[in-house]
């Protein structure tokens, strides 16, 4: 007996023993997934840190046709076919319902989301030392400046929005959510400024050369994949009224590659520069002088392939500061060809008013209209014009079974135009006027002219009068070289030529001729009365201001800025009718019967922002 | 104390329901440590017969099969008192208490437990073993082994199961349960079915019962979805029914609780067979089997077909002239595709085929005194009825049993199963389904290719005009093919400490692997995009697999108490590891319809896929069930539940080490009246026993790493990058299901009558659902344990014997009845699926059908301006209805036919199921039938919402000849219409029908030859018919179907393989 019990005592500890000992090991009920990536696992050294980054642009390409819709089909040049949903419908009568998919912001937040969790991890990594200084530097701005865009691109759709920079670590943060407060879109702007301008990384380039981020991939490379920060910094200061830190910020886009040895990316990079070579030419052209139909109107070269090629061919390259590329062969593709195009849905396309403001122009050549419409949009059945600038691909048409291409947002003409809206309002029309219209040197010249009218600077006055500054003839003040507005075109190909020598001006590389506005005053050259100089420059800003949302539409429309280049000059102006206004045009010229009634609505700005649905 | 009672809840509301699981496990652990210490006193505690007075008992046994008294059976009392029945069946002895129970047992007849008598003689009528009694043992882990002492709700079946063959254990409960409702998914061999132990308790997650086979968790959970449309991996069909001794439903919360966070859904336990006796025995079945193609489906013939063709063209964008000019409506015999067009082909006739089936099963059983062994071998070729489909299934099963020392016994179990499977696809797959095609291909087309002068060439035609595959391409040409394998090998060893204790520990590996693979060719199958390709072939090959260890380690005491007082107790501790992986490619467009294998697909179209999923469980249980005076009874079970799927905030949990575990403990009381003083002498009644029981039990099926914080891949072009997966969600914590059940037990007329009811209430709380996000976390929404839904329901089990003379009738009958009800819900969820809408609200029962009521066709413009009703179309403007459209009821009288206007129109839980079963022998003839039903259920006819719709260029049924056509024209089938762009064959109450059915389910007749008993045991010849009839308003080819075990996925009709009629004829011969 006393074996037994001696038996059953030892067997129950040992019973109770092992069940302790298996049930204490907290590990055993430890189980990390193998088909994603336990928390731990995660931000543990530099390669980590670049999948994140690369995992917020994945989700960011996505965006491409919701940013299309809410800035162009709500503004004046694109409107609905009649494939159209109720819900497109609704963006362009403004009458939006909060049950609206394209209205929600969800997929904004959802980034966010991401953004704000990789922020605080990278800046964790730093502390302890998994990132080098550097590299924190630019993968944390890089994020924050994404941020910062969606933030804006919220308060320019919503108005008021959240503005929330915590990651959301567990569920339960989930509905404490709906009780942050919203900012308004002023208090917004000044916080983004904040939050934005004193980055420790706001280069043009994202990554620098030889960055682990810089690489090709699906014949695609990732140099311009990543946000043009300066951009981001000179849009958020020119909402706020702040015109010479937009100038400033975007001087440093264009003059970005000002120290390049490499001279196609010095002369061309964001110079809105001339032909530069017969292998590719961005430029609006025609084979055949004066003849409309010779005009070259292909994705491969001329004006029209700026958004058809590669974004490894080089003219592409100087070009465009920030572009998502798609590629057929992974998710999402390029959400434009549902949209736009006639294999597809075919549920958008150019307004009647876009189509009219191209072909009321006229161009340098006397041909009565503007190219770029032409190269923007493809009519092959009459009346059912296509938007072909979204859906252009020089390698290989796209289609429903090819839905590559890329989603083009910031490019150089962008930039010249936001700074010219800057300096226009910071006093300096002049230099505004210059890169609107033919270009730095036709714009400031005073000198002599051959008598085949060619600039001829007889000095080395003459030839400097090609860099930009104020005032007229020999009474003038070369602005100095820290100034934004400090453009150095001088062009002798013997003594010097300064980085804006092929600058022409967006109008002029758009074959169109220089703006005839009031106050302009012009004399003849130095030299025989050749030639023609500026004498005198005092264009009312708010005429000069008109004419550069014009150049938007004409230069810039189908890419996303349209609704945000007309609330801000409206917002600026105090202006609602100036908004009002072409959004009715465009609808009264659609025949659509709730024009009056959306210009009404647009008149009172609360009615400028789509419902926010929690 | 390592316990640590976690409980952020500032709110006592629940502390003693909180406090209830720590009094349970301080009971068992008490009940265990009083053992252990008890010891020194146990020599005093025999039976202290000589103390106190001893009363007189006399009576005798009697066979219920002829009434005649039974010689040598033993009546036992205690472990001290033993008697032989004399020639008379007489017995006489003595006991020592009022309470006593005498145990009368019998070689081949149940073994009862029966209270003594001491007025007047007692009459015992005893029962052969495969009679229905409350007097039978149960081998489950719980406590007595006998239904009668226990408290909770558990039923029982032995097998003889060598009748029936293509079945698996999931449908072959069928009918046999009350409670338990099973609906065969379709026809397809092994496919099996969806088993629900008093309905769903969950609605995301796993609600099919826990099996146990032969004492270990036998994962039955499907973890990857088959490559074919429409098929699953059945792993219940590894186990031959022929293997299975006895089955065990248990229902409740006391009897299940220690299985913890997987019990939620009842427990299914399954014994297979050991050898009982040491002489050899050798058992062989030989059977073939004949598979009937179903009855048609009335579709039109080439000549209305034509018509409504031409009608529904006239619609679409077709010109009259270019409709005019399409092949088929070219007359002219000189014509050269004329004999392309012109044929009358009986589509279903070519796809659905009768077949033969073949199985054969040899089992051997013997040993000796220190090892027993039970062998069987089975091969089974069993067919379905689309053509061209068959499963050839091995199974063999190695059952040991060990006596090593007079202490220690062992025990093997091991068993292997290897199918494979000719399928095709079913289901929602209209390009590749051959079930479906056959509905709506066009009849006046020929299945071969027919040269300008009619003559027939060997090869199957291509897809037709509209692009529609040729079913017998997919029949003959493609592939879907699947092997599939499952090994479980168990061993059990069992030490017995001393009188009173016992140790077992029982460690078991299971290894399941199916490999999948498909060709979809392209001559002859539409062509489709995916993933912006044209896709002309299709090729698949699939790997999933599946490994678990488990071990049990379980102490186990009984102890007699003295004055008839009876305690058992188990304490135990389980783990389990579990891993499973799956792993596909698919690809396209391979060069020819020659090369089939994935390699051969264009390398830019490949796709690889899959999921690693792995988990680990740990619990720790226990029970005790005390037994007083052998009237009152009282059980209390408690599982301890550890989880790697547990999240680490898990609320109301017990923290152990940082780790949440769930505690389930049950509580059960139950007393058996009929051994009352005051109606053990009854003559009427046998049995009347009452239960009650309540407790907790829990279902862990909530995702492997759903409560992890997690970085989930997220391509820019082809580099990989991370992003977050969601919110965490570390409060994840399984479902918790509060169950009360309350039941009686009766037998009457010395058991010519039992009867059980149980009424029951499941509680499902911290019931997973998806929880509305908001715009600003980006999340739309999220699983959180935040619902709860109710379940109350009734199960009657009535059976008895009929006829005891020399003809034997056995009748029984099951039936289940239950209502569901959501009881918190964050937001009324709609789930779309074949077209359907299911809703789920609060207060309402879950997953009804949401639809629109069709009240007939307008007749006249006149009637239809009359009505102005009209939709809104995209642009918002007010399409009306016409003459010739359905008539939808304007619910709230917007006269605008939306979304607003949907009613409840039915919901797929049946209002009563079960099954009768009739079983009658008479010499050496034995018949079997049983029927089952369902009542007052509602099912989604979507097959036939595609063959009636009227709508595009499918064949369509004989009905379609009705369509309304003219002004005036009155008919309950509205107009055709190309793309029905104002919805008349919407989602409506037209397409719902009533799934309510009678089946007599299996029918069976054997005759048992005379043999000489020196050479051959026995040799059985029987046949068998399977669905042989069916009572039913059901449209479709069959009533019963479920696309999968999915809540919202009951109910549809999504053209499935039909369960057909089948006969089985066969032989068996024992040795």
């Amino acid at each position: 007996m006393k074996l037994f019990q001696f038996k059953i005592q030892y067997s129950l500890t040992a019973f109770l023993l092992g069940a302790l000992l298996l049930g204490s090991c907290k590990k055993t009920l430890e189980v990390l997934p193998e088909d994603k990536l336990d928390h731990t696992m995660v931000y543990n050294n530099l390669a980590d840190a670049d999948a994140v980054v690369l995992g917020i642009y994945g989700q960011f390409a996505a965006l491409g046709d919701r940013y299309i819709l809410l800035n162009e089909l709500r503004a004046d040049l694109v409107d609905v076919t009649i494939n159209a949903d109720p819900y497109l419908q609704q963006l362009s009568n403004h009458d939006v319902k909060e049950d609206n998919p394209y209205a929600d912001p969800t997929p904004f937040y959802k980034i966010i989301f991401n953004c704000n969790d990789a922020m605080k991890n990278f800046k964790i990594m730093a502390d302890k030392g998994k990132l080098s200084q550097a590299e924190f530097a630019q993968r944390y701005s890089d994020i924050a400046v994404l941020r910062a865009w969606l933030y804006l691109q919220l308060g320019i759709q919503y108005g008021a929005v959240p503005y929330i920079t915590e990651p959301i670590e567990t569920v339960k943060d989930i509905p404490l959510l709906n009780n942050t407060p919203k900012m308004s879109f002023d208090q917004l702007i000044d916080q983004l400024i904040t939050d934005t301008k004193d980055l420790p990384y706001l280069e043009y380039y994202a990554y620098p050369d030889g960055s682990s981020l810089n690489f090709t991939v699906d014949a695609s490379s990732t140099r311009k994949i990543f946000i043009t920060k300066p951009h981001v910094l000179g849009e958020l200061y020119l909402w706020k009224g702040d015109y010479y830190q937009a100038a400033y910020w975007y001087k440093r886009i264009l003059s970005a590659e000002d120290l390049n040895s490499n001279i196609g990316l010095l002369y061309n990079n964001n110079r809105m520069g001339w032909y530069d070579g017969a292998d590719a030419n961005i430029q609006v052209s025609f084979s055949r002088g004066q003849e409309g139909g010779s005009l070259i109107n292909s994705v491969t070269e001329g004006w029209r392939s700026i958004f058809a090629l590669p974004n490894t061919n080089r003219h592409w390259f100087t070009e465009w500061n920030w572009s998502i590329p798609y590629s057929n062969s992974y998710a999402p593709g390029n959400p434009f060809v549902d949209l736009v195009s006639k294999a597809g849905g075919y549920k958008i396309k150019p307004a009647q008013n876009a189509i009219d403001l191209w072909n009321s122009q006229t161009n340098i050549n006397g041909i009565p209209w503007d190219a770029r419409g032409r190269l923007s949009y493809q009519e092959t059945v009459p009346g059912q014009p296509v938007i072909s600038k979204l859906i252009d691909n020089s390698v290989a048409p796209l289609s429903l079974l090819n839905k590559a291409g890329q989603w083009n947002i910031y490019r150089a003409a962008t930039a010249h135009l936001r700074f010219a809206e800057a300096a226009n309002r910071d006093g300096q029309g002049r230099v505004a006027y210059a890169l609107l219209n033919n270009g730095i040197k036709t714009t400031f010249y005073y000198g002599a002219f051959t008598s085949g009218g060619t600039l001829a600077p007889a000095s080395f006055f003459e030839l400097e009068s090609e860099i930009t500054h104020q005032g007229f003839g020999s009474d003038r003040t070369t602005y100095p070289t820290s100034s934004p507005y400090y453009f150095d075109a001088r062009d002798n190909d013997k003594i010097v030529r300064g980085v804006w020598y092929r600058n022409i001006g967006v109008r002029g590389r758009a074959m169109m001729p220089a703006l005839d506005l009031p106050g302009i005053t012009y004399g003849t050259g130095t030299v025989n009365g050749y030639g023609r100089v500026m004498t005198g420059f005092d264009v009312d800003p708010v005429l000069l201001e008109d004419k550069i949302i014009e150049e938007d539409a004409l230069e810039m429309a189908f890419e996303g800025e349209r609704w945000s280049d007309l609330t801000r000059i409206a917002r600026r102006r105090n202006d609602n009718a100036f908004l009002a206004d072409k959004v009715y045009e465009k609808l009264l010229k659609a025949g659509n019967p709730k024009a009056g009634e959306v210009r009404a609505k647009l008149m009172n700005r609360d009615n400028w922002y789509l419902p926010f649905k929690l | 104390m390592f316990l640590n009672y976690h409980n952020t809840n500032k709110m006592m509301r629940n502390s003693i329901k909180n406090r209830l699981p720590v009094c349970i496990f301080l009971f068992c652990m008490i009940v265990s440590t009083t053992c252990v210490f008890g010891q020194s006193g146990s020599k005093n505690s025999k039976r202290a017969t000589s103390t106190t007075t001893a009363f007189s008992v006399k009576g005798k046994v009697i066979d219920s099969r002829n009434g005649l008294p039974v010689t040598g059976a033993r009546i036992t009392y205690g472990k001290s008192v033993a008697k032989i029945t004399d020639t008379l069946g007489g017995f006489q002895l003595s006991v020592d208490s009022r309470d006593a129970v005498l145990e009368v047992s019998m070689d081949g007849y149940t073994t009862k437990t029966v209270p003594a008598w001491f007025h007047k003689s007692m009459t015992i009528v005893i029962y052969p073993s495969d009679y229905h009694s409350f007097y039978e043992k149960t081998n489950t882990v719980f406590g007595d082994n006998g239904i009668l002492k226990t408290a909770g709700a558990l039923e029982k079946k032995d097998l003889d199961a060598w009748e029936q063959n293509s079945e698996t254990l999931d449908s072959y409960l069928q009918g046999k349960f009350a409670g338990v409702s099973v609906v065969r998914k379709s026809g397809t061999p092994s496919i099996g079915a969806s088993v629900l132990i008093r309905n769903f308790n969950s609605l995301y997650t796993n609600n099919q019962p826990l099996y146990i086979v032969d004492g270990v968790v036998y994962n039955s959970e499907i973890h990857s979805s088959s490559i074919t449309s429409g098929h699953e991996n059945n792993p219940l069909q590894n186990i031959d029914i022929r293997d299975i001794q006895d089955i065990t439903i248990l229902k409740d919360a006391v009897s299940t609780a220690i299985y913890g966070a997987k019990a939620a859904n009842g427990v299914v336990v399954v014994n297979t067979n050991h050898a009982k006796e040491l002489a050899t025995r050798i058992d062989l079945q030989l059977s073939t089997g004949y598979n009937q193609a179903p009855k048609k489906m009335p579709m039109m013939d080439a000549y209305s077909y034509r018509s409504y063709l031409n009608d529904v063209l006239a619609t679409s964008s077709y010109s009259g002239d270019a409709i005019a000019a399409m092949p088929f409506n070219n007359d002219n015999p000189n014509y050269s595709g004329y004999h392309t067009y012109h044929n009358n082909t009986d589509w279903q006739k070519e796809v659905l085929k009768s077949s033969i089936d073949k199985n054969l099963f040899l089992r051997v059983m013997g040993g000796d005194n220190i090892a027993k062994y039970a062998l069987s071998v089975g091969y089974n070729n069993e067919k379905g009825i689309i053509d061209n489909t068959s499963q050839d299934k091995y199974t063999a099963r190695f059952n040991g049993d060990m006596r090593l020392t007079n202490r220690l016994t062992a025990q093997t179990n091991i068993s292997m199963g290897y199918g494979l499977q000719k399928l095709k696809d079913q289901g929602l797959a209209s390009i590749t389904n051959p079930i479906f095609l056959s509905l709506i291909k066009s009849p006046f087309l020929y299945m071969k290719e027919k040269a300008a002068d009619g003559s027939i060439s060997p090869n199957y035609a291509d897809a037709d005009y509209f692009g529609f595959s040729n079913p017998l391409q997919i029949l003959h040409n493609g592939l879907n093919n699947k092997k599939s394998y499952r090994f479980l090998g168990s061993v059990v060893f069992d030490y017995q400490l001393n009188n009173y204790f016992n140790l077992t520990n029982l460690t078991a590996v299971t290894y399941d692997k199916a490999q999948e693979d498909f060709f979809v060719p392209k001559k002859g199958v539409s062509k489709d995009t995916i993933n912006n390709m044209e896709v002309y072939s299709r090729l698949g090959a699939q790997v999933a697999r599946y490994y678990s260890i488990s071990n049990d380690l379980r102490l186990r005491f009984n102890k007699y108490l003295g004055n008839e007082n009876n305690l058992e107790a188990i304490g135990g501790f389980r783990y389990r590891k579990n891993d499973a992986e799956q792993d596909y490619a698919m690809g396209f467009n391979a060069a020819t319809d020659q090369l089939v294998s994935i390699g051969n697909a264009t390398a830019e179209s490949r796709v690889f896929g899959g999921h690693i999923g792995k988990w680990v469980n740990m619990t720790g249980y226990a029970l005790a069930n005390l037994t007083l005076r052998n009237k009152y009874i009282l059980n209390a079970s408690v599982g301890v539940d550890g989880s790697s799927r547990f999240g680490t905030l898990a609320e109301k949990s017990l923290k152990i080490a940082d780790r949440p575990y769930g505690v389930f403990p049950a509580v059960g009381f139950s007393w058996i009246m009929s051994n009352e003083n005051f109606l053990k002498e009854s003559d009427l009644i046998n049995v009347l026993k009452l239960r009650i029981n309540y407790g907790l039990v829990g279902n862990d099926d909530i995702g492997n790493y759903n409560a992890r914080k997690n970085y989930i891949s997220q391509n820019l072009l082809g580099v990989q990058g991370l992003v977050r997966e969601g919110a965490a969600n570390p409060y994840l914590k399984w479902e918790t299901v509060e169950k009360l059940n309350a039941g009686l037990d009766l037998a009457l007329f010395q058991e010519r009558l039992n009867l059980s009811v149980d009424a029951y209430q499941h509680h499902t709380k911290n019931m997973l659902v998806y929880n509305p996000g908001n715009s600003l976390s980006g999340i739309k929404n999220y699983l959180f344990n935040n619902g709860s839904m109710k379940n109350t329901g009734i199960d009657l089990n009535v059976s008895g014997r009929l006829i005891d003379r020399s003809i034997k009738w056995d009748a029984g009958l099951t039936l289940g009845t239950y209502s569901n009800k959501m009881t918190s819900l964050p937001e009324t969820v709609y789930i779309e699926y074949a077209g359907a809408t299911y809703i789920t609200q609060m207060n309402e029962a879950a997953n009804s059908f949401y639809g629109f009521k069709f009240a007939g066709v307008y007749s006249t413009q006149v009637e239809a301006d009359a009505a102005g009703l009209g939709i809104l179309d995209i642009a918002g403007n007010k399409l009306p209805f016409q003459a010739g459209d359905a008539k939808f009821i304007d619910k709230n009288g917007d006269e605008i036919i939306d979304n607003n206007d949907r009613y409840i129109l039915g919901s797929p839980i049946p209002e009563l199921f079960g099954g009768i079963n009739q079983s009658v022998a008479y010499k050496n003839w034995k018949l079997n039938a049983l029927f089952t039903y369902s009542y007052g259920n509602e099912v989604y006819n979507y097959t036939r919402s595609q063959l009636e719709a009227g709508d595009n260029f499918y064949n369509q049924t004989e009905l379609m000849r009705n369509r309304w056509k003219a002004d005036g024209q009155i008919t309950n089938v509205p107009r055709v219409s190309y793309g029905d762009p104002i919805g008349n064959s919407r989602f409506s109450d037209r397409w719902i029908e009533d799934g309510s059915y009678l089946r007599l389910r299996q029918l069976s007749l054997e005759y048992n030859i005379k043999v000489d008993k020196q050479i051959v045991k026995y040799i059985r010849v029987y046949g068998t018919a399977n669905n042989l009839f069916t009572l039913s308003k059901y449209l479709g080819y069959d009533p019963e179907f479920a696309a999968s075990t999915d809540v919202f996925k009951q109910g549809s009709d999504v053209t499935l393989e039909p369960i057909f009629k089948s006969y089985q004829f066969g032989i068996r011969i024992g040795l």
